[in-house]
């Protein structure tokens, strides 16, 4: 006997009899008393008011159907109008075959025909009649979302699974439906109007599905879920949600953003996969800004897993040396003869599986998510080694550039960081330069204000990269102090595109002049952006006209060739 | 004092109708023994009387559904062809079945009273 089963015995249940035969009653009365309560009536109007004042659930119905006053048809026909007592499964007791048929059509469970057959049938059809229907209770208290009745994110996933073995002429979408700041709304309106309104989209959404042959489900607060028909288009969908809220409910105030998953034929995504897709599609979503939904889309999703991979595997790597720093010459031309006056510290990442991989795709990846940090340390340890190196090998000195991300400056310790890399490598520090490109100027002034003094308080240069890239270029000239300033490549790749481009090389040129620091242009590749860029008062020149960056092996070789 | 015996000899089926009645002899005699004063006799009697048949259709057929869970034959017979009747609305003359229903009725309110 199963646990459910032990428990059920033990509760003794209440059954109401309607029949306007005593001698009916007796008999179904003795039959079933041992095991339930029996409360009776002699006719349907009887049965009703016996079940509003009965102080004990009823669990079930026996029903006569031939009675005076109020048969049991029209018995049926009103308790399955009620909402407190619709789910009550009644058994019609009934000689009448056509009165089967119709009271199964109105909704009886089953039926007992008269004579009464032997009373262990009657015991036994009772008991599973009940149980049944306690099953359904358990199952639909289960598997319906209490306040919206719609399924719960199990019982639709069970769904999704049935209408797929069912279903292979139709291509089907997941979509994940969310109402944007709903804590928002129910802040203004009230917890109550919030539900209502949430009942109200339920309501709408249900419509869709059983037009669409599809199902719905509420994940958890505001997030519903959708299996329906592939539809041709979702801006479209919205829109009649959103009329719908407002013809039937009079909501207009609703920000509704959905994220669809396009199911494809012979996948196999799991349904949890399917739904977790659609719903970050619908969080990616930024109401107002752009479409309020989005279709998930595969290389997205490729690419953002590869970012994941790459930031797992970053600690490994660093340990592992995948990571190699490469260093680019860069060349002071003020003179006659062109001479190596320092190197721009570069990573490269060779990694195992998926071979060299372009510092484009990893450092804003490790700048957005922060862990450019342990990179950037790496970098800067190795790069003020290679100048101690250098030193010793060639009795030169050759000062190394460091990227700084903004990340970095807001590292509590990055001074401390670089103390210890001077301490340790007995380089000096006006020979580690700190490239921090312009943009990370742009916010928290005072954090960065305050690291670029105490840096250049112990004689680190500072450089500004990527200068004239930003919006707020002349705003860090004015703020923070610097040693160089370094012109953004994208003006010496199109310094020959035109003449405002050219013009404006030479002011930047002026301005560094007017400020009495060097002038550095990386990018530089052809004798004649080199011509120009000397001319416009640039005289520290990066770029494949000279170099690409080398491994330290061959940056050996490049000091003892002794071209430059 | 009614007994099982008695209405063996009266024709009912009373292994059938004791087992209807979970083998309660007490709650099978007693119920028997309120047979002939249902009140739905005379009330069919009243409503072919009138020519009421939907009336008479009911009550025939409240009496059909307690007399066949009895398992009282002689009664129930009758009373089951006369039901069927009344349900087909048979333009017919019901007195002779209504002869032998109070026929029946009079022979087991004799042996309920003996």
């Amino acid at each position: 006997m199963s646990k459910k089963t032990s428990i059920i015995n033990k509760i003794r249940r209440t059954i109401l009899i309607v029949d306007d035969e005593m001698i009916n009653q007796e008999i179904l009365k003795e039959i079933l008393s041992d095991k339930y309560d029996i409360v009776t009536a002699e006719n349907g109007e009887d049965g009703l008011k016996v079940l509003k004042t009965s102080l004990t659930p009823i669990s079930l119905i026996l029903l006569d159907i031939n009675m005076p006053i109020m048969g049991g048809l029209e018995f049926i026909s009103i308790i399955k109008e009620e909402e407190q007592f619709r789910r009550i499964p009644i058994i019609v007791c009934t000689s009448q075959k056509e009165s089967e048929i119709e009271s199964l059509e109105l909704g009886a469970v089953d039926f007992i025909k008269k004579p009464y057959d032997m009373p262990e049938i009657i015991l036994a059809r009772t008991n599973r009649a009940i149980e049944l229907s306690e099953d359904q209770l358990i199952i639909q208290a289960t598997e319906r979302d209490a306040l919206t009745g719609t399924y719960n994110k199990h019982i639709f996933m069970e769904y999704v699974h049935v209408i797929d073995e069912y279903n292979s002429s139709s291509q089907y979408d997941m979509l994940v439906l969310n109402i944007d700041k709903f804590h928002i709304y129910n802040e203004i309106f009230g917890k109550d109007k919030g539900d209502k309104a949430l009942v109200s989209l339920t309501e709408i959404l249900m419509k869709f599905a059983r037009l669409n042959d599809g199902i719905v489900g509420r994940l958890h607060d505001d997030y519903f879920v959708l299996y329906v028909k592939r539809q041709s288009n979702y801006g479209r969908f919205l829109e009649w949600i959103d009329k719908q809220l407002e013809f039937h409910y009079s909501i207009t105030n609703l920000l509704l953003r959905m994220g669809v998953y396009q199911i494809t034929a012979g996948e196999d995504e799991t349904v949890d996969d399917r739904i977790g897709r659609a719903e970050q599609e619908c969080k990616d979503v930024v109401v107002g800004r752009e479409s309020a939904f989005r279709i998930y889309d595969v290389k997205k999703h490729e690419q953002e897993l590869l970012m994941v991979q790459l930031t797992n595997d970053l600690e490994n790597a660093i340990q592992e040396g995948q990571f190699e720093v490469y260093y680019q010459p860069k060349i002071n031309v003020s003179d006659c003869k062109p001479r190596l006056s320092s190197a721009e510290a570069l990573i490269r990442w060779n990694h195992p599986k998926l071979g060299f991989i372009s510092p484009g795709l990893f450092i804003p990846l490790f700048e957005s998510n922060g862990s450019i940090r342990l990179l950037d340390e790496f970098v800067w340890r190795k790069a003020a080694n290679q100048v101690r190196l250098w030193k010793e090998k060639y009795n030169r000195t050759i000062p190394v550039s460091v990227n700084v991300s903004r990340a970095d400056i807001f590292d509590k310790k990055i001074v401390e960081t670089f103390d210890s890399i001077i301490s340790e490598t007995g380089i000096n520090q006006e020979n580690l330069q700190i490239e921090i490109t312009e943009s990370a100027y742009n916010n928290e002034t005072d954090q960065m204000i305050q690291v670029i003094d105490q840096l250049r308080s112990r004689g680190f240069k500072i450089l500004i990269d990527d200068f004239g890239k930003g919006y707020s270029s002349l705003y860090s000239l004015a703020s923070f102090s610097f040693d160089v300033l370094k012109l953004d490549i994208q003006f010496v790749r199109e310094m020959f595109k035109g003449e405002k481009n050219r013009k404006i090389v030479d002011i930047i040129a002026e301005i560094g002049e007017a400020l009495n620091v060097p002038l550095v242009a990386e990018g530089v590749e052809t004798a004649e952006q080199l011509e120009a860029l000397k001319q416009s008062g640039y005289n520290i020149i990066q770029g494949f006209y000279f170099s690409k960056p080398l491994c330290e092996r061959d940056f050996d070789s490049f000091i003892e060739k002794g071209d430059y | 004092m009614l007994t099982i015996e008695k209405l063996v000899e009266y024709g009912a089926d009373t292994e059938t109708g004791l087992k209807r009645c979970v083998n309660s002899e007490s709650l099978y005699l007693r119920l028997v023994n309120t047979v002939p004063d249902h009140k739905s006799f005379a009330a069919l009697d009243e409503a072919i009387a009138q020519g009421d048949f939907e009336k008479a259709f009911q009550e025939a057929h409240g009496l059909k559904g307690v007399l066949t869970n009895l398992a009282l034959t002689p009664l129930s017979d009758p009373i089951v062809e006369i039901t069927d009747h009344l349900r087909a609305k048979e333009s017919m003359d019901y007195n002779p079945l209504l002869d032998i229903i109070h026929e029946q009725l009079e022979k087991l309110a004799k042996i309920c009273q003996d």
